[in-house]
């Protein structure tokens, strides 16, 4: 089978290497999967696209999954989409299930990110061979849908829409490129930093700047008096063994949950947490045992980790068939196509099948290694935790800053972008921005602006965003739905708060 | 009303503009919308609330980094293209990085950061820049 001939020895190797770095940055509270995958970025330029993709789709599914250990043993989420994982998990630690608790979210972590896989495979390429037909009104339309999008699942609406403006234009910082059909002429910048932002700031050193040094700057900050965790706070007792009968009866569960993982995965901007919150809520509208949910039930643990590792195939859908991503870390992962000078979209699939068939492997065996790791010796995994920070700090901020420096071969330009970048992560929160929907419009800006301009080159008219074909006009049903449902949201949080 | 010709000589601000008039009339929008809380913070503001003892540590590290870079860059002028600035600078950075971070600092602790700030830098300049080919500074 031509698939089975891509497997080599280093795709296991580097694959099994990323799923235990990133379960150990999803374990430690603070650190994200993101996070792991910014850091290790840069790395990926020596290693080449197929075994760097396996290394960070291992960064990935490995940092989704680690974030349940500490979720169950402490209450503390390690990764946002975890946080529901603590309303069952914790409980059940508390009675001696700890062991016992961390299985069952092993078990369900492994059947949401192998269902989001599959679903990722069947329904990828349907949506990029759809895509191909988009001209560039539809492209546009598409990217104003994913802003939209993003924004409206915003806490504050305006914010996230102002955010998603705002990385907009940061993107357009640079001189207009002449390859894309510009003018070579720059804008939004001073004349004395012509030579540096000649391209604008670079995706990279932003992205790590924004999630990896701003983690730091934050840790300076922290009011409480030390976040390390000590051994006597986690409890592995073995009061009740592991038994795979606890899934009797959840199927449904677990496929509906890696569903609205998958589905909400694919939708631009929105996390884990998301995913989580909404089957866990879905969950407990029809469990039979909705009383016990929330005080240490099984189900709830497995509705949790079914959604969230459901998402890391979801996000990938979007990304692969249309260029955008699905989540913060696939937006870092767009870093590991321009590093190798690839563009994803629509045109990906068809014009890289052997990557394509790679990145799909490499995905289901990180979800193997991930189950086999943290299943098996889970009793060390868990010991993770127990990592102090004033340790893995330093060497985070040593990787970031190599990474800011080696993306364009050594620019220390680069490295004060990652500073900047770094600072406003920090800030941004703190003034009501929104930082997803902001990176989102970065990465997108560019792209928005030749699709937009290119539209109004060949037609001529506004009215062609509303009337050039079918398509256009069901993006734009979605747009309006969406902005419908963000003012009703609006509306109901403001009259609650009132 | 909808034909539009964009001249090619002012295309680069063409759609800059749009997206800034956007933003003025989003910014608008939350001006008025929360004129209130608005009000209350900056009826609220002050020095303290800018720099505070909860927070001068975060200064402390955006200017080490700052002191970092600088460093670096000096240093790979007496350096060039071997790696050794990136070595010598971020040794130290990597010790004072710590003391910002952790809030009880033992003895123990103290050892254990100073051998972290030798061995991490030496292992990436190893691993990074010349086994796998890295640019360092």
């Amino acid at each position: 089978m031509e698939l089975l001939s891509h497997l080599s020895i280093n795709m296991f190797f580097l694959s099994s290497v990323g799923v235990l770095i990133g379960i150990i940055f999803g374990a430690i509270p603070g650190m994200t999967a993101t996070l792991a995958v910014a850091v290790c970025l840069p790395l990926t330029y020596s290693l080449g696209l197929t075994d760097g993709l396996a290394l960070l789709l291992g960064l990935y599914v490995g940092g989704i999954s680690g974030g349940l250990v500490p979720a169950i043993l402490l209450k503390i989420p390690g990764t946002p989409s975890s946080i529901t994982t603590t309303f069952d998990g914790y409980p059940m630690a508390q009675k001696g299930q700890g062991e016992q608790a961390l299985k069952i979210a092993v078990v369900s972590s492994l059947f949401g990110g192998v269902f989001s896989a599959v679903v990722l495979y069947f329904f990828a390429p349907f949506l990029a061979n759809f895509a191909i037909k988009f001209s560039t009104v539809e492209k546009f339309l598409l990217i104003f849908l994913a802003l939209t999008v993003i924004s409206s699942l915003s806490k504050n609406v305006l914010m996230g829409v102002f955010s998603g403006l705002l990385g907009i234009l940061v993107s357009l910082i640079g001189a207009y490129d002449i390859s894309v059909g510009g003018n070579g002429e720059y804008r939004l910048m001073p004349q004395a930093l012509e030579d540096q932002l000649s391209f604008g700031f670079s995706l990279l050193p932003v992205l790590i700047g924004m999630f990896g040094l701003a983690t730091i700057i934050a840790a300076c900050v922290n009011k409480k008096n030390s976040d390390d965790v000590t051994s006597e706070m986690i409890n592995l007792d073995t009061k009740q063994k592991f038994s795979f009968k606890v899934f009797k009866g959840q199927f449904f569960n677990m496929f509906r949950s890696g569903s609205i993982g998958t589905f909400v995965g694919m939708l631009p901007g929105i996390g884990g947490s998301a995913a989580s919150v909404l089957a866990y809520t879905q969950q407990k509208n029809i469990s039979k045992n909705a009383d016990q949910m929330g005080k240490g039930a099984p189900e709830g643990i497995i509705t949790s980790e079914s959604a969230n590792n459901g998402l890391t195939g979801g996000a990938l859908i979007p990304l692969l068939s249309l260029g955008i991503p699905g989540d913060s870390t696939t937006a870092v992962l767009i870093g590991a196509f321009t590093l190798q000078g690839i563009q994803v979209g629509p045109l990906f699939i068809n014009e890289n099948l052997e990557t394509w068939d790679f990145m799909i492997i490499s995905l289901f065996f990180a979800n193997f290694v991930m189950f086999a790791i943290m299943f098996f010796a889970i009793r060390y995994v868990a010991k993770v935790v127990l990592i102090p920070k004033y340790i893995l700090y330093p060497i985070i901020v040593m990787m970031c800053v190599i990474g800011a420096y080696a993306i364009n071969y050594g620019v220390m330009f680069d490295v004060w972008t990652l500073l900047l970048f770094g600072l406003f992560g920090v800030l941004a929160p703190k003034i009501g921005l929104e930082v997803v929907p902001f990176i989102i419009g970065f990465i997108l800006g560019k792209s928005a602006e030749v699709y937009f301009v290119k539209s109004l080159e060949s037609y001529g008219e506004l009215s062609i965003f509303f009337t050039k074909s079918p398509i256009a006009a069901v993006l734009w049903v979605i747009i309006f739905v969406s902005v419908a449902f963000s003012i009703r949201t609006a509306f109901k949080s403001s009259k609650k708060a009132s | 009303m909808l034909n539009v010709s964009i001249d090619f000589a002012e295309s680069h601000w063409f759609f800059p503009k749009i997206v800034i008039a956007c933003i003025l009339l989003v910014l608008a929008v939350i001006l008025v919308k929360e004129r209130k809380t608005i009000a209350q913070s900056i009826a609220g503001f002050s020095v303290k609330s800018l720099i505070n003892h909860e927070n001068y540590k975060a200064y402390i590290f955006v200017a080490l980094i700052s002191v970092y870079i600088l460093l670096m860059e000096a240093l790979g002028e007496v350096f060039p293209n071997t790696g050794y600035a990136f070595l010598i600078a971020t040794i130290p950075l990597l010790f004072i990085i710590p003391l910002l971070i952790e809030k009880d600092l033992t003895k123990r602790k103290i050892t254990i950061m100073a051998i972290n700030a030798v061995v991490s830098p030496i292992v990436a300049w190893v691993v990074l820049g010349q086994m796998f080919g890295i640019t360092l500074p």
